[in-house]
């Protein structure tokens, strides 16, 4: 089922954002592949959440003073369940990593976060921000109600900021 | 096509069941009370889960209720078989599109995804002797998957 119904979708959003406006698009091509192949995430998701994992340090003082300084993140996400459909390419890269046992460089990817209430420009683009992540497969199998592919993304922190065109897909950093 | 269209024509297409309707439908909140006869109620739908993209899996509860002749044990055990293989084939029914949902002058489109069934049995016989008939009820519920009404990908 491949629906796009943009017109519906034109109102503002306003007030408490429903869930599905904050968009996860992950690259499905293979690394150095000169054209990303964004899938959405989410079909089958009742929850997915990108856990923060701040690094914090707290400190008190002897004048009872609390300082508190958080220098870094390790955001992490998991995509369970993700039921495979042959045709998708999400499936296909998933499953190379399975039964090639991919390491290191070959499970890089980029995923982009798109502010669906958040226009930019044209009626089709929305603010975005793209990330390097890593493709962990978690497991392979699962129970009778499908070929289940669980994984985590674990974002590496370099991260732009442009616009993400949700008719081509495509993710524009914006000017430096 | 709603939900209870979709079950409606499933069951008039169970090849058991076509032998006798005589190209009629299933009745739909009534059933007639002369053997053999069927009648399709909806009890109630409810939502079952909703991913993060805001498509939907609900669960239409129907039961359907059978008038069959109960003269003897042979009338009443074939009557018990045929619920049971109708409990079978429901369940063996494939994924299917073609549901449609109107919700505040919009349509969604629907995918029919499994049907399961329960409480098959006998409530009965139709009037003060076993020679009148026996109405016999199963409950299906049909499990049936609604896009969101926005885009998705």
């Amino acid at each position: 089922m491949m629906k796009m119904n943009l017109q519906l979708f034109a109102d503002e959003v306003t007030g408490r954002i429903k869930r599905k406006f904050m968009a996860h698009f992950i690259d499905s091509a293979a690394p150095g592949t000169s054209t990303a192949a964004y899938v959405r995430l989410g079909k089958d998701l009742e929850e997915f959440s990108v856990e923060m994992n701040a690094n914090v340090d707290v400190k008190n003082n002897i004048l009872g003073e609390t300082s508190v300084n958080l220098d870094s993140y390790q955001p992490q996400a998991s995509a369970e369940p993700y039921y495979a459909e042959v045709g998708d390419p999400l499936f296909t890269r998933l499953q190379k990593i399975i039964d090639e046992r991919q390491t290191l460089d070959d499970l890089k990817t980029t995923v982009v976060e798109v502010h669906l209430w958040e226009t930019s420009g044209s009626g089709s683009t929305y603010a975005a921000y793209c990330e390097e992540a890593i493709i962990e497969v978690a497991s392979y199998g699962g129970d009778t109600t499908g070929y289940q592919i669980p994984f985590n993304i674990h974002h590496t922190g370099v991260r732009t900021k442009g616009t993400f065109d949700i008719k081509s897909k495509t993710f524009t950093a914006d000017a430096a | 096509m709603t939900i209870i269209d979709f079950m409606r024509k499933k069951l008039t297409e169970y090849p058991k069941i076509s032998e006798f309707l005589s190209s009629d439908d299933i009745h739909i909140d009534f059933t007639e009370p002369d053997p053999v006869n069927y009648g399709l109620s909806s009890t109630g739908d409810k939502l079952v889960s909703e991913d993060i993209l805001g498509n939907q899996i609900r669960q239409h509860s129907f039961a359907m209720y059978a008038v069959g002749q109960s003269f003897t044990d042979y009338h009443r055990l074939a009557n018990s078989n045929f619920l049971l293989e109708l409990a079978y084939w429901l369940e063996s029914l494939p994924v299917e599109d073609g549901i449609t949902v109107s919700v505040d002058g919009k349509e969604l489109t629907g995918r029919f995804i499994k049907a399961t069934t329960a409480n098959a049995m006998s409530m009965g016989p139709m009037g003060e002797t076993i020679n009148e008939g026996c109405m016999y009820q199963i409950q299906i519920y049909a499990q049936y998957k609604i896009e969101s009404e926005e885009f998705w990908s």
